[in-house]
């Protein structure tokens, strides 16, 4: 049993899940068993990945935030992170790539790094919010939280930057000072915040949901962690030009053509349009 | 208590009203109860019958109801452009009761008493955001005079409402004409005392107390407390207690706000009080754990005096275990023993003195589990279904998807499934149950879960706190069901 997006008028779980990309996969007719719609859990974390966070992004620009719905979602996508990255089997520490992605000002390795359910143990909780919630999870408290690649750690500071810009839009507090990861940028051009003003509405999306955002912002974000993402995927062959970065290209297409083309991700302001042009007729062509 | 019977199973359920505008364009004339009223348009309906009072706009949404002991109230929040809460008030329509003629069954009728706009949208211009005036709860206050107190609140601001009746008005002044004129006095030649005369009944919504900017977050619940002189409210982070008298501050009693953002992993979802003791009050998250906390512990009570939280069951474990965890809404039973929660799944009642597991559970749409990631998909997973309790805490209600809503004998032990649909909406046409098949060969009368309709949810559901009279919001009707009156 699948479902289609924004089949709202229907409302029945009925039509085709369209994050698939491609990879053949089991279809539970609803036969009533109560098994959990997981399997195979290698893809489904990736396509599950994209929807969450398509969702988390889709609630920053909505005019009515849901803290509520972000929190869950966010929750969910670091499951989904743990699990992909238990999955690949990864078992180093904590690279020195993760601290400086942390804008500064933060507790030293306290935020990403002992997240909220890395601790064993069911504890007596005093603080819903400090990292000793202890909902115990087996296989993900064996895990450090803040994942070991490059993948695990942009993710996670995607997450917490959508986080504090909840905080920094709904509070009146004056806003956390708004450093970009400074690491992990020799070969990208330098972020550029659309706008550092907490009372810009619909606040345009920082880091990991500038990919999205081409089609109806001229402010392309860019968040160098986001490159880590792809890098495995090679495409040089469409580098026109110095400057861009390698394994990126820019384009213009609307959300759902960037996520089956995971190749292609958000650039930054200054390109040119018709280079842009230029690109799409390659891409296409 | 007349017409009550054992539970659930045993009742039969009849239609009595529903409100509400059917979602086709003609235009037609409903006779319910003894409201005739006309639609004119998608969004106007005209009462043209008794308990007229102009022009209703609209039937947009409801949101919340409630029942109010003495005088059947319901109270309906609509989200319309313009009109934003509908109070019906229900007559008592005395019948013979032919197995106790002691006892008459109470019957009530709603209809349609006053309608008023408690909150106006807003915009922040501080930070660019808009808030709607939708509200979000609305309580009762308990009656002290001739008048109703309710609070309602949408995301930011709390109002007490004053509700009077005015059904005479002075007639007869002498210096002053009947339209209100003043007269001169050197024109009066004789005196008169002025008297009382009947008037049309006038129904006045004024609001008494504005609680305001106390919120950053939405608020979900505001709840009040048994010494009638404090109430709570909640967002997602915080929760303040307010005196009813002041407006200008309230305290801030739980305040779960991490220092730095990036740590949020969970939120308050909804916070009651104890129906009895009035230093006592529960809140609970969005990872399905729920906090009691004693108010004279401290002033800020962040530690809290017991949790209840029931272990994940392994076998069960999925990427939405928490989402389905997290708990939409709280309700202590009438005598404050147990409280029941309501997740996304399951309806679970817990013992105030064990908090390690619940000591009842019930499954509301066990067949919805593998379906999961769809309904994470199409964001159905995020509804927020209530529950309540009948007037003798045996029976426990809550809504489901295809206009279903259930109902669980707790003592027992069993269940019914009814829908509120226009094709069963005939006078004192019984309800028949309804199931669902989750798999396998459909017998008759039931309906696969794939042939469910999510956009048709049952969020709110009320029972009547002495009868066994219910109302049952869906999207854009309100049905009011009772039980067979022999």
């Amino acid at each position: 049993m699948v479902l289609k997006k924004g089949c709202e008028k229907h409302g029945h779980l009925t039509s085709l899940f369209p994050f698939g990309k491609g990879v053949k996969r089991k279809r539970h007719e609803g036969d009533g068993q109560p098994a959990v719609q997981c399997a195979p859990q290698t893809f489904h974390c990736g396509t599950l990945l994209d929807l969450s966070l398509f969702k988390l992004r889709q609630n920053c620009v909505l005019a009515e935030r849901n803290l509520h719905r972000s929190v869950l979602i966010a929750n969910t996508l670091r499951r989904l992170q743990a699990e992909i990255h238990l999955e690949s089997g990864c078992s180093e520490m904590p690279t020195g790539r993760l601290k400086p992605a942390q804008p500064p000002g933060q507790p030293a390795s306290g935020a990403n790094q002992v997240g909220p359910v890395s601790k064993p143990g069911r504890e007596t909780i005093t603080d819903l919010n400090n990292n000793l919630a202890g909902v115990t999870k087996p296989s993900l408290t064996e895990v450090p939280f803040c994942l070991l690649s490059g993948n695990d750690s942009s993710l996670s500071s995607a997450i917490s930057t959508i986080l504090q810009d909840l905080d920094f839009v709904e509070d009146l507090s004056p806003p956390p000072v708004q450093v970009s990861p400074e690491d992990d940028h020799d070969h990208l051009l330098p972020l550029k915040p659309a706008s550092l003003d907490p009372r810009a509405e619909p606040r345009p999306p920082d880091s990991i949901f500038a990919a999205f955002e081409i089609a109806d912002s001229n402010d392309f974000l860019i968040d160098g962690s986001l490159d880590a993402i792809f890098e495995d995927i090679d495409t040089s062959m469409y580098d026109i030009q110095q400057g861009f970065p390698a394994g990126t290209c820019p384009t213009s297409q609307p959300l759902k053509t960037t996520r089956s083309s995971p190749s292609i991700m958000a650039h930054n302001s200054r390109t040119d349009f018709t280079e842009l042009e230029n690109l799409m007729d390659l891409l296409a062509g | 208590m007349a017409g009550v019977g054992s539970g659930g199973n045993d009742i039969q359920w009849c239609f009595s009203q529903v409100k509400g505008a059917i979602d086709d364009d003609v235009a037609e004339d409903f006779l319910y109860g003894k409201v005739v009223y006309q639609k004119i348009t998608n969004m106007e309906v005209k009462i043209l019958d008794f308990g007229s009072h102009g022009l209703l706009q609209g039937f947009k949404w409801i949101s919340k109801l409630m029942y109010w002991m003495n005088k059947l109230w319901l109270l309906v929040p609509w989200k319309v452009p313009v009109l934003l809460v509908l109070l019906v008030k229900g007559e008592m329509i005395e019948k013979p009761n032919k197995q106790n003629k002691s006892q008459p069954h109470c019957r009530g009728e709603y209809n349609v008493y006053s309608t008023f706009q408690s909150h106006e949208p807003e915009f922040d211009y501080l930070k660019s955001l808009e808030i709607e005036e939708k509200i979000n709860k609305i309580r009762w206050l308990p009656q002290q005079n001739a008048a109703q107190f309710l609070l309602s609140t949408n995301d930011k601001t709390i109002k007490l409402w004053k509700i009077s009746e005015r059904d005479k008005r002075p007639e007869g002044y002498n210096l002053k004409e009947e339209d209100g004129r003043y007269r001169d006095p050197a024109t009066v030649t004789t005196l008169k005392v002025p008297v009382f005369k009947p008037m049309d009944l006038m129904v006045e919504a004024s609001p008494r107390r504005i609680f305001a900017n106390a919120h950053t977050y939405h608020i979900n619940s505001i709840s009040v407390n048994s010494d009638y002189e404090t109430y709570l409210s909640a967002d997602d982070l915080r929760i303040n207690l307010w005196h009813l008298e002041i407006t200008d501050r309230s305290f801030n009693i739980v305040d779960i706000k991490p220092a730095n953002m990036e740590e949020l992993t969970e939120v308050i979802t909804a916070a009651e009080f104890h129906p009895n003791q009035c230093n006592t009050f529960v809140y609970s998250s969005s990872k399905g754990t729920i906090r009691l906390c004693d108010m004279r512990a401290a002033a800020l009570c962040d530690k809290h005096a017991k949790l209840f939280e029931e272990p994940e069951d392994p076998s069960n474990r999925s990427f939405f275990s928490e989402i389905i965890s997290s708990i939409s809404d709280v309700k202590f039973n009438h005598s404050g023993r147990y409280m029941m929660t309501r997740d996304y799944l399951s309806v679970k009642i817990w013992d105030l003195n064990m908090e390690s597991r619940p000591v009842e559970t019930y499954q509301v749409h066990e067949y919805l589990r593998s379906k999961l990631c769809s309904l994470y998909e199409n964001d159905c997973i995020f509804d927020k279904f209530e529950c309540c309790w009948n007037g003798c805490d045996s029976v426990v209600m809550t809504g489901s998807y295809n206009n279903f809503f259930r109902m669980f004998d707790r003592n027992t032990k069993r269940d019914i499934t009814l829908e509120a649909s226009r094709e069963n909406s005939k006078p004192r046409a019984i309800l028949k149950p309804r199931r669902v098949c989750s798999g396998g060969k459909r017998k008759k009368d039931e309906i696969s879960v794939d042939s469910l309709d999510f956009n048709k949810k049952i969020l709110h559901t009320a029972w009547h706190p002495k009868e066994n009279i219910i109302a049952v919001a869906t999207t854009n009707n309100l049905y009011i069901f009772q039980d067979k009156v022999n």
